[in-house]
């Protein structure tokens, strides 16, 4: 069995699709079955994956892919049921007993802060502007050449280069504001 | 001594870059684990850009922009006042629809046809101030951030600096920004003279601004002027019918 550490390598965008398949119908169904919607599921997914996608990268999550999904799995179902737990949501309807959010506490070892991290660096790159986005995520996500990119919307290598540095640097200060606004950095 | 610094520069970033994403050699990648070991502010910095990489990466992986769970909690305090508002809309979007019918198609139209001009390729190194500020607006402008390429580009025109070349991008800024009247005022600036460096485009794209503000007659004017502009001959017959 493949180890998720080495997944990321040259292609993001396949280690996360695969994730992706593998995963999200199952989230999709449980949030459905637990009074939310498949936006709910969208964003519970995305955040959740953040915060798994941190832990492996950093080190703090070493294993085989079938556990990865898991832990994964894990860490969505701890934040829905977080997030129906609040108080906007008291009048939802949960149909599993309360107490498997305690035993995900304990299992997932990803901490209230690591899924308010997910939050954080999810709605920062939403901020950015559409071609920030399209710039970075065809470069950081698909692996694009610069090249590739520049050839594609009819600019030079160096412009998208330059682009990019700019886009990062947008994303690295909407994300250090937040940041501040939460109280932290 | 604070964690991150207020800016990094170009060549950190990139350095950054290169190690985060296995781009380095073995020399290269050693020492510059040295260098993070011995410099905190190096290490929380790469650190920082892993997690900016992680929200790319994923953020991709659902390109369609989602509104955050937080916005969506705004959405729902606000979802009362929203309710009301719909019902006062109903009531005028009928009386709208009645008188802007045939505007309405003529949107469509605009929508089919306008594709935002992509700028002029960026010419790095320059060392003239005036050329410098118009290329580090062009940049804001092929990032879709308008707004700051407006506020370049009309910095230079208060400096006397201004060209055809200027007006015209500050008429495509204002357009793709959605300020359709400043866009139109200034496009006709441009389709006085025929022998005019952007007269074909201006007069496209302030046929497409007369179009989107359901003014057909003038639309057809300007695109009489300029047939044979690529999918001008399209449009006319698309107006005629």
């Amino acid at each position: 069995m493949e180890n998720p550490k080495d997944w990321p390598g040259d292609d993001p965008e396949a280690a996360l699709k695969q994730l992706y398949n593998l995963n999200y119908p199952w989230l999709e169904n449980y949030i459905r079955q637990n009074s939310g919607t498949e936006e709910d599921a969208r964003d519970i997914f995305q955040e959740g994956l953040i915060a798994a996608w941190i832990n492996l990268k950093e080190g703090r999550f070493s294993g085989q892919t079938d556990a990865f999904s898991a832990y994964l799995r894990q860490i969505c179902k701890y934040k829905w049921i977080s997030q129906i737990r609040s108080a906007a949501r008291k009048r939802m309807q949960y149909t599993e007993d309360v107490s498997v959010f305690e035993q995900a506490a304990e299992h997932t070892a990803v901490t209230e802060d690591q899924l308010l991290e997910g939050q954080l660096l999810k709605s920062s790159f939403a901020a950015l502007g559409e071609k920030c986005r399209t710039v970075l995520g065809q470069f950081y996500y698909q692996r694009k050449s610069l090249a590739e990119i520049a050839a594609a919307q009819g600019n030079t290598e160096e412009s998208i280069k330059t682009i990019k540095y700019r886009c990062m640097m947008q994303l690295r200060k909407i994300y250090l504001e937040k940041h501040k606004g939460n109280g932290e950095v | 001594m604070e964690k991150y610094n207020q800016e990094i520069s170009r060549e950190t970033f990139e350095q950054i870059e290169n190690y985060l994403l296995d781009r380095m050699e073995d020399r290269e990648r050693q020492l510059f684990a040295q260098r993070m070991a011995a410099d905190a502010q190096l290490a929380a910095e790469v650190a920082l850009q892993r997690r900016l990489f992680t929200a790319v990466e994923t953020g991709s992986l659902f390109p369609d922009r989602q509104p955050s769970t937080s916005d969506r909690a705004k959405q729902n305090h606000t979802r009362w006042y929203a309710a009301a508002a719909v019902l006062l809309l109903v009531g005028c979007a009928v009386f709208w629809f009645f008188r802007k019918e045939a505007s309405l198609s003529n949107t469509g139209l605009y929508a089919e046809y306008y594709r935002p001009d992509p700028g002029l390729p960026v010419e790095m190194g320059i060392a003239d101030s005036v050329a410098y500020t118009f290329y580090d607006g062009m940049i804001n402008y092929k990032e879709g951030n308008y707004r700051a390429a407006l506020s370049k580009w009309q910095k230079l025109e208060q400096m006397d600096s201004s060209t055809d070349t200027l007006q015209y991008y500050i008429g495509m800024a204002y357009l793709n920004n959605g300020d359709t009247d400043k866009a139109a005022v200034l496009l006709e600036g441009m389709t006085k003279r025929a022998d005019a460096p952007f007269y074909e485009r201006a007069n496209w794209y302030l046929a497409l601004a007369y179009l989107k503000k359901g003014d057909k007659e003038n639309a057809l004017l300007r695109l009489n002027k300029i047939r044979s502009y690529p999918g001008v001959v399209s449009l006319i017959n698309k107006l005629m019918e």
